[in-house]
């Protein structure tokens, strides 16, 4: 409720669940809709990609959020953005939210990387002016290698294509950052540098969450984690316990998982 | 991690409570598949993006080569020959050659009919083209068939001038009423803007309309005062009948007698005279002004607010 609503909390959610509607086919047509009218047939799937969530985050912390293929976190991640509405519930978000959500995808790849900073910043509300004034810094902090920032998109590397998407998520000044497996196509120099600039940002009270089914980078860069199986919440903890819990779970050794990146 | 690596200032405390789910503060997510915003903040979110339209518009008109000089050529030679078609058509058809006035009413028409039915055509798979967008960014959903309508216009604003060049080898007078064609043109693009959020909220679901759309454009275009002068429809009774559901017949119909007026024959009959005495002006119907800003603001108001109670459920349609 509103009123209990805390001044520090960034995120809270309340008994979040967000449901897909789908129906069998793959692309809903007028002709499939009318061969269903037709048959007297109405079928509908329903498919509950989060289930009673709740949990509230304090600004300047960092959440992992860990689980297998299919748990809902990136669904999670999406309600929290505010593209998906929650189906039931109630999440409250405080500040402004900048997403990096599953690689790549919002860039337009036949656009050059300058061009696709401007269009990325303009989305989501900076002026000109703005994007003009960070592009400098969001390219230097990229690296991409010779001149590829003039380059069309469709020629990057996923590993470019991550660079620049989490340079560009990182310098729209969010208060709440969101990463959705954005990492893990850099290589190990550039992750070392983009844990440094959310450490930043966290130092900056700013809050970030983080998405991964490695467990490498939810221990490396959380001090607070979740771990999500099919659409419910298992546990909510320091990352090393939700970490431990998780892989008992999956019943992988403890010591493979220190050098298992993707668990 | 524990120790932050570096601080700087503090951040000024988060304005509270945001106006929309767009703005900065804090925003409330509830369950709503369908229903709609509070409109003055959303429209005003949606003017403060405007530049994002715009430059997602010109993406789209630098994809497609429309920039390049053939690009805005063929924009121009398209249409052209296309009405050159439907000349020898009505050639064949009535028995004897159209004049020169006879092309230019039919440019002007069709000219300003290819800019609606390409705004709806675009407009209607925007949502599902620009779906990467949708999925990893909250804006206000209604700036993209919106974009569809701008690059509309400016595709057709080149096209002018081959009118303006027909227009005086017609011998249309140029008179001041020309003016009038101004905001006969805004009224045409704000009813164009709700036919394309409609279809483009539509085609989410029914992802095969865009198969239908060219088949309803060609019909629509026969019953609209193109091929037709508006003097010809409201001389045939069957069709005059219906045109009063026709939003074209005051739109469009205004805007071909304020470009083009009307013939005054020697010999024969207008609009096809054997020998053409003069071409005297028509000037602006305020009947189909009045039907054409009602009809504009009608479906603008019907389209938009369709789309934007939808566009929530976008995202997990796509």
């Amino acid at each position: 409720m509103p009123s209990a609503f805390d001044d520090d909390i960034a995120i809270s959610c309340q008994n979040v669940s967000v449901t897909y509607k789908t129906t069998f086919e793959k692309i809903p047509t007028f002709k499939s809709a009318i061969v269903r009218l037709g048959r007297g047939e109405r079928i509908v799937r329903l498919v509950p990609a989060v289930k009673d969530l709740s949990f509230d985050l304090y600004h300047g912390n960092v959440l992992g959020i860990i689980g297998a293929n299919g748990a809902g976190k990136s669904t999670l991640l999406r309600a929290i953005a505010g593209i998906l509405p929650p189906t039931e519930g109630r999440i409250v978000v405080d500040g402004k939210v900048s997403t990096l959500l599953s690689l790549g995808v919002g860039f337009d790849r036949r656009l050059t990387g300058r061009q696709n900073i401007e269009l990325g910043g303009l989305a989501s509300g900076l002026s000109r002016g703005e994007i003009k004034e960070r592009a400098e810094r969001i390219i230097d902090f990229a690296e991409l290698p010779d001149d590829f920032i003039d380059m069309p998109m469709r020629t990057y590397s996923a590993g470019m294509g991550g660079r620049l998407a989490f340079s560009v998520a990182v310098h729209l000044e969010p208060d709440i950052l969101l990463i959705d497996e954005a990492l893990s196509a850099g290589d190990a120099k550039f992750k070392e540098k983009a844990a440094a600039k959310m450490a930043e940002l966290c130092g900056q009270a700013r809050t970030i969450v983080l998405v991964s089914h490695g467990l490498g980078a939810i221990l490396e860069m959380c001090n607070d984690a979740i771990w999500m199986d099919k659409g419910k919440l298992m546990m909510r903890g320091h990352p090393d316990e939700v970490a431990d819990a998780y892989t008992d779970f999956l019943g992988v050794s403890r010591t493979a998982r220190s050098t298992m990146e993707d668990v | 991690m524990t120790a932050p690596t570096s601080s700087t200032a503090p951040l000024p405390p988060p304005a509270r409570r945001a106006e929309t789910e767009f703005s900065p503060g804090v925003h409330i997510y509830e369950p709503h598949r369908a229903g709609l915003p509070k409109l003055k903040p959303y429209f005003r979110e949606l003017w403060g993006r405007r530049h994002f339209a715009i430059t997602l518009a010109h993406t789209d008109m630098r994809a497609a080569h429309t920039a390049t000089f053939f690009g805005q050529m063929w924009l121009i030679i398209n249409p052209l020959l296309l009405a050159l078609v439907y000349l020898l058509l009505v050639d064949v058809i009535s028995g004897r050659p159209q004049g020169l006035w006879y092309f230019s009413h039919l440019l002007s028409g069709l000219f300003v009919f290819y800019f609606v039915s390409g705004a709806i055509i675009q407009g209607s798979n925007i949502v599902v083209q620009e779906g990467g967008l949708i999925m990893n960014q909250a804006f206000p959903r209604l700036l993209l068939p919106l974009t569809s309508v701008y690059v509309a216009v400016r595709r057709f604003l080149p096209t002018l001038s081959i009118l303006i060049i027909f227009h005086f080898l017609s011998g249309t007078p140029t008179t001041i009423s020309l003016v009038w064609l101004i905001p006969i043109f805004a009224e045409i693009v704000l009813f164009t803007a709700g036919l394309a959020s409609f279809f483009a909220a539509v085609q989410v679901y029914f992802r095969d309309m865009s198969q239908f759309l060219p088949y309803f454009t060609r019909i629509w275009l026969y019953v609209s005062p193109v091929i037709f002068t508006v003097a010809q429809i409201k001389k045939k009774h069957t069709l005059a009948k219906l045109e009063l559901l026709n939003p074209l017949m005051s739109l469009l119909g205004n805007w071909t007698q304020v470009f083009a007026g009307e013939p005054v024959c020697r010999t024969g009959t207008a609009p096809s005279c054997k020998t053409l005495d003069h071409v005297q002006t028509v000037g602006v119907s305020y009947h189909f002004l009045a039907a054409g800003l009602a009809w504009a603001v009608g479906v603008f108001a019907i389209g938009a607010l369709f789309y934007i109670s939808r566009e929530r459920d976008f995202a997990v349609r796509l």
